[in-house]
């Protein structure tokens, strides 16, 4: 699926237009800030905050507005493209990988309609490994909470960045704080995300992220916490990693 | 600064007034490219005398404008308040506000309308390409599509952007084409607007004194002079604007009291009439007002200007911010982040300033001893008189960095 669609009033053969009207329906979802993925949208700005400090430096780029210009990105687990489209603006030529061929239709048709390019592909992070493909930077926001063998992962990881490059993960500790808060509170009061969404059990802490990632190879720095404020409705960075924290990592040479 | 058609901009603003002129110099300033589009070129306007309005720049505008490099061109020109003196006809009290009570920097400061544009201007032009000016160009149509929304003026010209400002006051065109309803309130009352020159110094202290038909203001220019902001029922104030000097004079007389000497109007005499227009929302999809846009209010604080500052300082350090880490500029998510930075503090302010309209401008004998009361008794109370100097001021509150002082 590469995400090509015919408009309304064309006739195209191959395109079944219930395809049409439900990749437009998750398109509408995807990007809409009521939506499902709200929440997702609020966390967008503190997510580009620890993206943008991380990254600038390892692009040293001159122009103000595009201070990831010339970095290669891969984006695993991108669903619609909340972080791709931002990164691509920032100057960052950008791969978004996500194993929901829907999302990934989706995210394509918003990219597209923005004018942004961004290279979409459904699958999974180990297709790329399999390729021998090599990124300055790999992002993987919200997705380490689901996936089942961690080390496993941080070993696709480390095979899809460049020595010198960096690693950004943004996940959930496993925390009693996380447990009311993500699950109860997410989940079945706010009705943020889906029942069902998170397996608490699964969450890493820092610490053993850290751990999987020294043994790696990588530097790994102190745990960014990211704390929601429901009065602001927004992230901010903070000391405070017990619910909701990204990961910065360097990839020794 | 550019004339003419503008290749792709970051924002689009509709009005260049002091409000659109001020949101084009902060974006700019923060590193963003903009269009500016109005029906009268501001180059052009700027150099006429029509304009005798003066404005009370609070201490928080005057931040922002220093920290835009608008301050210095009008500093000169700009006089002082000092201390305002509050009074109520027929009541023995009045109130007092001395700057020396909220800090040591002065209330504000009055400048010329006409100052302030040239310096905005003078600023703007030295951001070469980022700032292009489109005029004569009025508003057609507004189209909005994914990723960005088109401006289609008169002549046919279009102009996308991921984000159109209003910035086009009081009867915003850009406000109706994005369907952003209003609430208005007329006060049938009148603004008459002059500059008199008077026998006595003034000392810097600004006089609003609060009669029947509403509220006198005489706010301190420089060479012994006062900026004349003297609200009636509109039949009476236009009634009044026709008098001669010598008439007019000695009406203004006997209403404000003799502590300035005698009152000589200088001229030229103009009439605005008043009326509060609200907007229901500061934002619809991919639009945004600014100022008089959002919120026309009566002068009667002083704070209309000011109060459209404060919509500028959250904006562009909203869009600013978001800029810096690749968002949308115009999308939801980011324009929500202003309205709700800006919705409470105008709500306040409009709701506060309406009620003491009404207050004030009601010639009902037991209201006069409320009020009489009031006065006295706020003045004998200094941390709310504080609190209420700190508003006037602008600088209660969180404020974005701009009203700080701060650069984006």
């Amino acid at each position: 699926m590469n995400g090509g669609r015919t408009g309304p009033g064309t006739s195209h053969g191959t395109v079944d237009p219930d395809d049409v009207d439900r990749f437009a329906r998750l398109a509408d979802r995807w990007w809409d800030p009521d939506g499902p993925h709200g929440p997702l949208h609020r966390y967008v700005p503190a997510r580009m905050r620890v993206i943008r400090a991380a990254l600038a430096p390892l692009a040293s780029s001159i122009d103000p507005r595009r201070p990831l210009a010339g970095l290669s990105i891969l984006d695993i687990g991108c669903g619609g493209g909340l972080l791709a489209e931002p990164m691509t603006r920032l100057g960052a030529a950008v791969t978004g990988v996500d194993a929901d061929a829907a999302g990934i239709a989706a995210a394509q048709d918003h990219a597209e309609a923005v004018g942004l390019t961004i290279a979409y592909r459904a699958g999974a992070a180990e297709d790329l490994v399999t390729e021998g493909a090599k990124f300055d930077a790999v992002i993987a926001s919200e997705v380490v909470e689901h996936v089942a063998d961690k080390p496993a992962f941080c070993d696709a990881l480390t095979a899809l960045i460049r020595p010198g490059g960096t690693l950004i993960l943004t996940t959930l500790n496993r925390t009693r704080r996380s447990w009311s808060q993500a699950i109860v509170a997410a989940e079945y009061v706010l009705r943020w995300v889906p029942r069902g969404t998170h397996d608490w059990n699964a969450f890493p802490t820092p610490e053993e992220l850290t751990g999987l990632l020294q043994a790696r190879g990588f530097t790994v720095e102190p745990a960014i916490g990211l704390v929601y404020d429901p009065i602001e409705g927004s992230f901010t960075e903070s000391g405070d990693a017990r619910v909701n924290y990204a990961l910065v990592a360097t990839r020794k040479d | 600064m550019r004339n003419g058609t503008a290749t792709a901009r970051d924002a689009v603003i509709l009005g260049a007034g002091l409000s659109g002129l001020t949101t084009a110099l902060a974006l700019a300033e923060g590193g963003l490219t903009v269009s500016l589009v109005d029906q009268i070129d501001p180059r052009t306007a700027a150099g006429g005398q029509s304009d005798v309005r003066t404005t009370a720049i609070s201490l928080s505008s005057r931040r922002l404008l220093t920290t835009l490099g608008a301050w210095d061109a009008v500093a000169s020109d700009a006089e002082p308040i000092l201390d305002i003196r509050v009074s109520d006809f027929e009541s023995p009290f009045y109130l007092h506000y001395d700057h020396r009570a909220a800090g040591d920097e002065p209330m504000g400061h009055i400048v010329g309308n006409t100052a302030l544009k040239a310096s905005l201007l003078d600023r703007l032009a030295a951001h070469g390409d980022r700032v292009s000016i489109i005029a004569p160009g009025i508003a057609a149509a507004l189209r909005r599509q994914a990723g960005g929304a088109t401006l289609t003026l008169d002549d046919g010209q279009t102009l996308t952007a991921p984000v159109i400002l209003g910035a086009d006051g009081r009867r915003s065109r850009l406000r109706d084409l994005a369907g952003i309803r209003v609430t208005t309130t007329d006060y049938r009352q009148s603004s008459i607007v002059d500059t008199i020159a008077h026998e006595r110094p003034h000392h810097n202290l600004a006089h609003e004194r609060f009669l029947p038909g509403g509220p006198i203001a005489l706010l301190p220019l420089r060479h012994q002079r006062s900026a004349l902001v003297w609200t009636e029922r509109t039949k009476v104030a236009n009634h009044i604007a026709q008098l001669d000097d010598a008439t007019f004079g000695a009406a203004l007389q006997e209403r404000v009291g003799d502590s300035l000497g005698r009152l000589t109007p200088l001229g030229p005499r103009q009439v605005y009439p008043l009326s509060l227009v609200v907007a229901e929302a500061y934002v619809a999809e991919r639009v945004a007002l600014v100022g008089d846009a959002a919120h026309a209010i009566h002068p009667i604080a002083g704070q209309g200007f000011n109060l459209g500052l404060r919509d500028v300082a959250a904006l562009a350090e909203v869009l600013t911010d978001a800029s810096r880490l690749g968002l949308d500029l115009g999308s939801a998510t980011v324009l929500r982040d202003y309205q709700r930075r800006r919705r409470f503090d105008t709500m306040t302010l409009v709701a506060a300033t309406d009620g003491l309209t009404r207050l004030f401008s009601n010639d009902i004998a037991p209201l006069r001893t409320v009020r009489g009361l009031g006065l006295g008794l706020v003045e004998r109370i200094p941390a709310f008189k504080r609190a209420a100097i700190r508003h006037a001021m602008g600088t209660l509150g969180s404020l974005p960095r701009l009203l700080r002082g701060e650069p984006l």
